[in-house]
């Protein structure tokens, strides 16, 4: 890691662990400028994230997918992108950020312990593809993290909501109904999203491995992830599943990338030992 | 649904279970002593199993027919409906009734305009001190859905098409080395075709092979020289490498793995050659070692190389990858005792009892997969169309609006209705701030850039009185399909 890399990485750690310190005030006594204050500072750590990014790639002449730090590096990016756009659209959800800044801290942490010396792509990672392939992942992964987190929102307001006792950062958060379109909408952005990813994954492997779909773990969690969301998706848009239960689906999904993402780094998996 | 949800069920059982084709002759064996139990389970139950079973194939064969049938009767009814004129009679999800203090020309104007500003189709209706505003968008997200669909089909498609043409194998070649390309010169039995040739009779040879690395450390580059002579003599050369494949008669040629391949030459003391061979050494962990037996003899040969020769702490040891100055790390047994053990630098004879060993040469051995699929183009296009048709339906959804514009004394009264099928909530939300845009002193930061010139007598140019539902009339919004 550079110096001006680490400069910028820093920055923004520092920019997100005060962003969800404002959070945390913002929601323990109550004050709106606590959450505005978190929102403001979730820019600033995202500012200063891509510019750690830009620096990076410049440096390691190639987009950061390489290894765990870099995945948490544009990982986090991602997310972050996808919940700071979510709160400009609907500015009712940006109490997210309670839940979304400490993820990012996390996983940047673990990242950084795990190494971040740059390092050359390898051969296997040397294809056009991989971009498109790690840049629908995080937009998939991002908008899932996100529907679980709407998820838990409408089952807290909905909750509150039903004791008739809300309190004043509750009742701030858009309608319980929006919420859940939200997170419909949310599936369906991370539904496509994941779709890109599956194929672009299989394209690449073609001309990896000879072939498109080989049922590696990686590639059969990957596809468990889609059917799950599949199912999620069907059951709200045919079935006409909404409110808690939807809510609830919603935040089970989330498991399978779970597994998909961090649990299959444990199997030996082709995708795990590319040569 | 059921079959999805079945489908992943089994998928999720499979892949809890050891995958036994990914396992050394090692693990099986362990796994058979320890937990025989889990082992019968992976045969049965484990993921390349349960994949290749007929229920499983049957379950994806009905879930094709299934979606091909969903959406060819969803597609059939969507025209029908729309040569019929006859829409769904959905209920509104959102209203509203208020009056708007201003004339029902500025108010339907400023309708009009905020509705195109929306991006919504509008259509115009008026009688006698009323005027009708009919706007819809987002009609192409059915057609996005149904596209989806659709394309789903047509991967399940190409994979039965793949699962009866494809053809798969593996080769094994050391640089220089040639190999008349049959069935018995790839490493396992390949996977035939059911349907289509398998790999023509060609001879195959690998020229140079050659690993980049950069800082003597990270492998950046992996590319072969491969020459291809087909049954007519003809010459086919190219480079196949780690993803950049070699394209041969409809089949690809690309390289999985390299490995060092010494050369040992064994010979007794009367002089004759026990063993002249190129040894492809598979392991390179510093923990782990190769060993071969020399045919014809009880000698058995453990082998490690250290490319780029270095002792480290008095131990042997290697600086980097690249094969600098390579040097055999050599255990001769003989009979079950050892009868050699020291260095072997490359261009050196060891002694050993009535033997003599020399490391005379140093190359590359490359593990080649030769493949044909000819359900890929039917798969990628299907992929292609599954994630156009996911984008419209997330970017185009169906929502529809009817403003009702009636004089009302000096003012006007005005009706909003609107239906979403999906996202009704967001609709009402945009209900809610166009009445906010309608009502007088609150039409707020609302500007329409452009509100169109004409006056309450030219909406009449777009409907006809005696026929209220004109050709443009989008003809879901009935009044009757109204429900307050």
């Amino acid at each position: 890691m550079s110096l001006l890399e680490g400069i910028f990485l820093w920055a923004g750690i520092g920019a997100c662990l005060l962003g969800f310190c404002a959070y945390l005030v913002g929601l323990v006594f109550r004050r709106e400028a606590g959450i505005a204050a978190g929102w403001w500072l979730g820019m600033v750590s995202l500012a200063l994230q891509s510019a750690a990014i830009v620096v990076r790639w410049t440096a390691s002449g190639h987009s950061p997918v390489v290894g765990r730090y870099e995945n948490a590096l544009a990982g986090t990016w991602f997310i972050m992108l996808i919940f700071l756009t979510l709160g400009r659209w609907v500015p009712g959800t940006r109490v997210l950020g309670t839940v979304v800044l400490p993820v990012v801290l996390l996983m940047l942490g673990y990242g950084i312990m795990s190494g971040p010396e740059a390092e050359p792509l390898p051969p296997p990672w040397q294809s056009n593809w991989l971009a498109v392939h790690v840049v629908f992942a995080w937009l998939a992964y991002s908008s899932f993290l996100l529907v679980s987190g709407l998820g838990a929102l409408y089952l807290v307001k909905g909750r509150a909501e039903a004791r008739g006792g809300e309190g004043s950062l509750l009742r701030r958060l858009p309608r319980c109904a929006i919420l859940d379109e939200l997170a419909l909408r949310m599936i369906m952005f991370g539904l496509a999203s994941h779709t890109v990813m599956i194929a672009a994954g299989a394209i690449w492997a073609h001309g990896l491995w000879g072939r498109y779909w080989g049922w590696d773990p990686v590639e059969t969690w990957s596809l468990i992830t889609w059917l799950a969301y599949g199912i999620t998706l069907h059951l709200r848009l045919t079935l006409g599943w909404k409110g808690p239960r939807a809510a609830w689906l919603g935040i089970a999904a989330f498991a399978a990338v779970l597994v998909t993402f961090y649990g299959l780094g444990l199997v030996a998996s082709i995708h795990t030992q590319l040569l | 649904m059921l079959l999805l949800s079945l489908g992943s069920l089994v998928l999720v059982l499979g892949t809890m279970l050891p995958d036994a084709s990914r396992m050394t002759e090692g693990q099986l064996l362990w796994l058979a002593q320890e937990r025989p139990v889990v082992l019968w389970l992976a045969g049965v139950l484990g993921i390349q199993t349960v994949v290749r079973s007929t229920p499983f194939l049957l379950l994806i064969a009905w879930l094709m027919v299934s979606t091909a049938v969903c959406t060819g009767t969803r597609v059939m009814g969507r025209l029908r409906r729309r040569d019929a004129g006859a829409p769904l009679p959905r209920p509104f999800t959102a209203q509203h009734r208020f009056s708007a203090g201003r004339e029902p020309e500025i108010v339907s104007r400023e309708a009009l305009a905020l509705l195109e500003k929306r991006r919504y189709r509008v259509a115009l209706e008026r009688a006698e001190g009323y005027l009708r505003i009919a706007a819809t968008k987002g009609s192409l997200g059915f057609w996005g859905s149904a596209l989806f669909h659709a394309s789903l089909v047509a991967v399940f498609a190409g994979a039965l098409i793949s699962g009866l043409t494809r053809f798969s194998g593996y080769i094994l070649l050391t640089e220089g080395q040639t190999l008349f390309l049959d069935d018995a010169s790839f490493l396992r039995t390949p996977d035939r075709p059911k349907v289509g040739g398998s790999f023509p009779p060609a001879a195959v040879s690998l020229g140079r092979l050659a690993p980049e690395y950069r800082d003597d450390r990270y492998l950046v580059g992996l590319n072969a020289d491969v020459e291809l002579r087909d049954g007519n003599g003809e010459l086919v050369w190219g480079s196949a490498g780690v993803n950049r494949p070699m394209a041969y008669q409809g089949f690809q040629f690309h390289l999985e793995r390299v490995g060092f391949a010494p050369a040992f030459l064994i010979r007794d003391t009367s002089g004759r050659d026990l063993l002249d061979a190129y040894v492809n050494l598979v392991v390179l962990r510093e923990d782990q070692e190769d060993s071969f037996r020399v045919p014809g003899t009880g000698l058995v040969v453990r082998a490690r190389l250290y490319p780029d020769f270095r002792p480290h702490l008095g131990f042997p040891a290697t600086r980097s990858p690249i094969p600098r100055n390579p040097v055999l790390d050599l255990v001769v047994m003989d009979r079950g005792r050892t009868s050699y053990s020291g260095l072997a630098p490359l261009g050196q004879t060891v002694h050993f009892g009535e033997y003599t060993l020399a490391f005379s040469d140093l190359r590359y051995w490359g593990y080649f997969g030769v493949t044909r699929d000819w359900g890929l183009p039917v798969v990628t296009a299907g992929m292609f169309l599954a994630v156009l048709g996911l984008f419209v339906r997330f970017f185009f959804y169906e929502k529809s609006v009817c403003v009702e514009v009636r004089r009302d004394g000096r003012g006007s009264e005005v009706a909003l209705h609107g239906r979403s099928r999906y996202f009704p909530a967001f609709l009402e939300e945009e209900l809610d701030r166009m009445r906010e845009s309608l009502t007088p002193g609150a039409f707020g930061s609302f500007r329409p850039r452009r509100i169109r010139q004409f006056g309450w007598s030219g909406f009449a140019r777009t409907s006809d009185p005696a026929n209220p539902r004109t050709p443009e009339q989008p003809n879901i919004l009935r009044p009757k399909a109204r429900r307050v």
